[in-house]
């Protein structure tokens, strides 16, 4: 190898391992641009389509990016992005959302649960041969009910009283006839109309803590705690969703006695 | 329990994992306690109940399962060496609820595949360290099953409590998951100059786009074809969503395979061209580059890059505009600086379990310090120029480095 191919492989290998590496923006920017736009995609339906159509069956890396595979260069909080930038947008138009942001930390406690076939594998092609390797509920239990299924998730959720007038929006204003089509959010977006989403970033229970800030032994939830004491990444990576915890945490007791 | 002999396990090869051992000069033995005292199999903690004594440099340790019946599985870790007489083995057996047959064998082909998954490629010698990590594996796994198992089963009986017999509309709402189609014919694509096409049907084309696809109307499936071998990864452009009142379509794609000149894609200038015709507006296609322009240099030079607005056909037929978004790997470190920010405060708040408001304040400053503002402000600009784009009337493509 001479000095001149030297310098050429030199060059290629440094592009190569930093500035090349670069995407996952298609999906966030033609996702934030339908949900300023369309008045559909801003009900929980539409939502759940959107993230349907443009995060799953255009292939996201969800596997990758949430740092399931291994390569802790591919993990990156792309997904949690849009879904606060989505949230800023809930900020600066309240009536204009069918959900609350209570909807947005939900899909992020299932995002990170790994319970759900839409936030696994990498593409759709993947993600059908998971689905096919993977124990099928519907043979054990015999039903037609897919418990795999994020949008039949949520619509259990909505069957719930309490969670429903968590999640759905009460200032919710339908769009009127003439902007059932199109009807554009345009926010404002300079790096300080930017509010930091508390919910999602520092846990449930901010709400409570902000009411008891005042109070010298601040009331300790004892099943909500651990999202406090482990933040951002750790805290989804190594403990079980909230939403379902109340679900599962008796069956583990059964079950496990390590 | 059930305890094999050395030719059944021999027998059950099917299912070994060999693991070399380095030399060791002294190896802690653990007590086997899987035998309960009253001869009834119980749940048993994977990692008690084997041990590593007496090891040697030429010797391997292999880990077996295998079902016993429907309703244990059994995990044997064995150690094996030159010397026959050596050759010791442990068995743990973990109980299961009664399961179904097949779910068992389900449960067994994904088991076939754990071995690439459990950490034998890290540099890590202690062997026992090995054995354990690949059964707290296995123990894993195996629990999440159960616990899934059970989650359904309990969801199960609690809709069957609360759902009335009458309404299962909601039901039937929720099952329908697989909307996009319609989602398209919302906005009438069909009666306009598009097609749906089913030529990714099985993912030869395209891998890592979805089956059903939606192409300008005038571009033959040969057009098509070549297209997509002229983007990166073969990830052509195609429709996602369309205005409704200007008709001007939303479309992603990956890079083109440009290189320095781009002047050698003529598949590719005929599917921006055509869409830009399928636009009643007759305004130019607006190509939205998610990159920095110095970044995309960067990958010109390897054979990627960006598409050559005058090959195209000049202003008149598209223009390109970069939207300066930094990469991922700017985003994780950020979010790693305002994690480490939260770190260096929050010894007092995982003691009581909550969060003081000083904390808090100090928690959003570490925030705005990593920039983390900033990256999503950008993003949000960036679609919001798209969407003006949209409603003057311009078609867009959008696309990065490969439009994940």
């Amino acid at each position: 190898m001479d000095g001149n191919s030297f310098h050429v492989f030199l060059f290629y290998y440094l592009i190569n391992s930093f500035i090349f590496l670069l995407r996952d923006r298609t999906a966030q920017l033609s996702s934030l641009a339908q949900l300023m736009l369309d008045p559909y995609y801003r009900t929980i339906e539409g939502f759940l389509v959107l993230i349907q159509r443009e995060w799953c069956s255009f292939g996201h890396k969800f596997e990758d990016r949430l740092g399931r595979s291994g390569h802790s260069k591919e993990k990156s909080p792309v997904f949690i992005q849009m879904l606060d930038a989505t949230w800023q947008l809930l900020h600066q138009y309240p009536t204009s959302f069918e959900f609350t942001g209570h909807f947005l930390t939900i899909l992020m406690e299932c995002l990170y649960s790994g319970f759900f076939f839409t936030f696994r594998a990498n593409c759709e092609l993947d993600r059908m041969k998971l689905q096919r390797n993977v124990l099928s509920l519907n043979e054990i239990t015999g039903d037609e009910l897919e418990y795999g299924n994020l949008n039949f998730y949520i619509h259990a959720l909505l069957r719930c009283n309490n969670i429903a007038t968590l999640v759905m929006n009460a200032n919710y204003r339908p769009p009127l006839p003439h902007e059932k089509q199109i009807q554009y959010l345009r926010p404002r977006c300079g790096n300080v109309d930017i509010d930091v989403w508390r919910e999602g970033l520092f846990g449930w229970n901010f709400n409570i803590i902000e009411l008891s800030s005042q109070a010298e032994i601040p009331p300790v939830n004892v099943l909500e705690s651990h999202a406090v004491t482990n933040d951002m990444f750790g805290r989804y990576d190594n403990s079980f969703s909230f939403c379902y915890y109340y679900f599962i945490y008796y069956f583990i007791s059964l079950f496990v006695d390590i | 329990m059930k305890v094999h002999d050395t030719n059944q396990i021999t027998y059950l090869h099917k299912y070994t994992i060999q693991i070399p051992i380095p030399a060791l000069a002294d190896c802690k033995i653990s007590t086997p306690s899987s035998v309960p005292s009253n001869g009834v199999s119980s749940p048993t903690s994977p990692s008690q109940g084997y041990s590593l004594a007496g090891l040697d440099t030429q010797s391997r340790i292999s880990l077996t399962f295998d079902t016993i019946d429907h309703t244990h599985l059994e995990f044997i870790v064995k150690k094996a060496s030159n010397r026959a007489s050596q050759r010791s083995q442990r068995t743990m057996v973990v109980e299961f609820d009664q399961l179904h047959e097949k779910s068992i064998q389900l449960m067994n082909d994904r088991l076939l595949n754990i071995e690439y998954r459990s950490g034998l490629e890290t540099s890590d010698l202690d062997p026992m360290l090995w054995v354990q990590r690949i059964v707290d594996y296995l123990w894993f796994e195996l629990r999440l099953d159960l616990v899934w198992l059970r989650w359904a089963k309990y969801l199960k009986q609690s809709f069957q409590t609360f759902q009335s017999s009458v309404d299962k509309a909601w039901l039937r709402k929720a099952m329908m998951y697989n909307t996009l189609d319609s989602d398209y014919q919302r906005h009438y694509v069909q009666d306009l100059d598009w097609r749906f096409s089913d030529l990714n049907e099985g993912y030869d084309i395209c891998p890592t786009y979805p089956s059903t696809l939606v192409f300008p109307g005038n571009l033959s499936d040969e057009d098509i074809r070549g297209a997509a071998a002229q983007r990166s990864i073969g990830r052509l452009p195609a429709l996602v969503w369309l205005h409704a009142n200007t008709k001007a379509p939303l479309c992603r794609a990956s890079q083109p395979l440009a290189g320095l000149s781009g002047t050698s894609l003529e598949l590719d200038k005929k599917m921006c061209v055509s869409i830009k015709n399928s636009c009643p507006s007759g305004l130019p296609l607006r190509i939205a580059d998610a990159r920095p322009k110095l970044n995309a240099n960067a990958n010109a030079v390897q054979g990627k890059g960006f598409e050559n607005i005058a090959f195209m056909g000049g202003p008149s037929v598209a223009s390109l505009i970069f939207l300066d978004i930094e990469n991922i790997h700017v985003m994780r470190n950020s979010l790693y600086k305002a994690k480490d920010g939260l770190e260096a405060n929050g010894e007092a708040s995982s003691v009581s379990g909550t969060m003081a408001a000083a904390t808090f304040d100090s928690n959003v400053n570490n925030l705005h310090a990593s920039k983390w503002s900033n990256h999503i402000a950008s993003v949000l600009r960036g679609a919001m120029g798209i969407a003006d784009s949209l409603m003057i009337g311009h078609p867009v493509l959008v696309h990065c480095s490969d439009g994940w």
